[in-house]
């Protein structure tokens, strides 16, 4: 179990946001205040609404220790922006551990894909970085 | 009563050469410096690790049940005074800050995933009283007794109470808001919940327990 980013004065901005080809990344910070969840949400959507052609968007949440019903509904929230805007979202990075509990307190993450790494996520999302002299 | 550095010391004196004993005692934090009865399960079990793992590397063939052993002599069979903290939710900051005690209360005392699940469990019931009592007390204890450490969770508040508890609890209802999985999540997370609710406020108890041969196997 790693504290990483847990502690005071880390991850207080806005969530990182990347773009790459057709895909947006984002990581999710580690300690998942409610109003920083809905600023991730919100985020994302913005994004999505004004680049042209983004495909997927790749969840990062292997920052994120724990994994409450609230968080998993910001995350299956931001995964149906995604949609709506004709993006696919796969979620990575997601701790063992936390799969187990999201299992016990009865969630279903159903509606988003998972991939075990960012190889694997851009394999399901069927984009590849090419390099330039490819 | 001596420091805990010299009842360490003692107690690996019984097994180890004092050269070995020197090596394991010199590796022990600051936390070895209080006095024995000032160690609580957090810190006395802090040290029970770092005195373990000391004797895995220097000793050829460290005693079977190491933590037990060490632990029986060292408090003379007693066990280590409770934990606790008590920390107030008022906002969504107080939820975050929640988890992080009861994360750093249970981490090396409970196996990894129970670690998450009772860390979750205290998320669940501090957002409850965030969301619907809007204030109240969260209150985090590790206790032990025969060899069981027990991490207990009570969640109060004096808010409007939980109406259609039953139905909450058997995951059908949803509120409004689309949560309502919190509390029923809580009870599938921990070992025990019980809940007193009504128009003067709520209480919640939770608790998680683990056997001391669980925790020496994560040591």
């Amino acid at each position: 179990m790693s504290s990483t980013g847990r502690g005071e004065g880390a991850n207080h901005g806005a969530a990182p946001l990347m773009k790459l080809g057709h895909c947006l990344f984002v990581l999710v910070p580690g300690s998942l205040r409610d109003t920083a969840a809905r600023d991730l949400h919100d985020a994302v959507a913005a994004r999505l609404a004004r680049e042209q052609g983004i495909r997927g968007l790749v969840i990062d949440v292997s920052a994120l220790d724990v994994v409450d019903s609230y968080a998993a509904r910001v995350l299956e929230e931001t995964a149906h922006v995604a949609r709506s805007f004709g993006a696919r979202a796969v979620l990575v990075g997601l701790h063992p551990e936390v799969a187990v509990t999201l299992v016990d307190l009865g969630i279903d993450l159903g509606s988003l894909d998972t991939a075990l790494n960012l190889e694997r996520a851009l394999a399901k999302l069927k984009l590849r970085i090419v390099s330039e002299d490819a | 009563m001596p420091r805990a550095r010299e009842a360490v010391a003692e107690a690996l004196g019984v097994d180890l050469t004092p050269l070995l004993v020197r090596s394991v005692v010199a590796t022990l934090p600051s936390i070895a410096d209080q006095e024995v009865e000032a160690l609580d399960v957090v810190s006395g079990y802090e040290l029970l690790r770092y005195a373990a793992a000391g004797v895995r590397i220097f000793a050829p063939t460290p005693p079977a049940e190491l933590l037990e052993l060490l632990h029986r002599r060292l408090t003379a069979g007693q066990p280590f005074r409770p934990t606790s903290r008590v920390l107030t939710v008022t906002s969504d900051a107080d939820v975050v800050a929640a988890q992080d005690a009861a994360q750093k209360m249970v981490r090396g005392l409970l196996k990894p995933s129970d670690c998450i699940r009772a860390v979750t469990a205290v998320s669940e019931l501090a957002r409850n009283i965030y969301l619907y009592a809007k204030t109240g007390d969260v209150r985090l204890q590790v206790s032990e007794a025969d060899l069981t450490l027990t991490f207990q969770v009570i969640a109060s508040d004096r808010g409007p109470g939980i109406q259609r508890l039953d139905e909450i609890l058997s995951g059908a209802y949803r509120s409004k808001t689309g949560l309502g999985r919190g509390l029923a999540g809580a009870k599938a997370l921990l070992d025990t919940l019980d809940i007193q609710t009504g128009p003067q406020g709520t209480t919640i108890r939770g608790t998680k327990t683990a056997r001391l041969s669980d925790i020496a196997r994560n040591a």
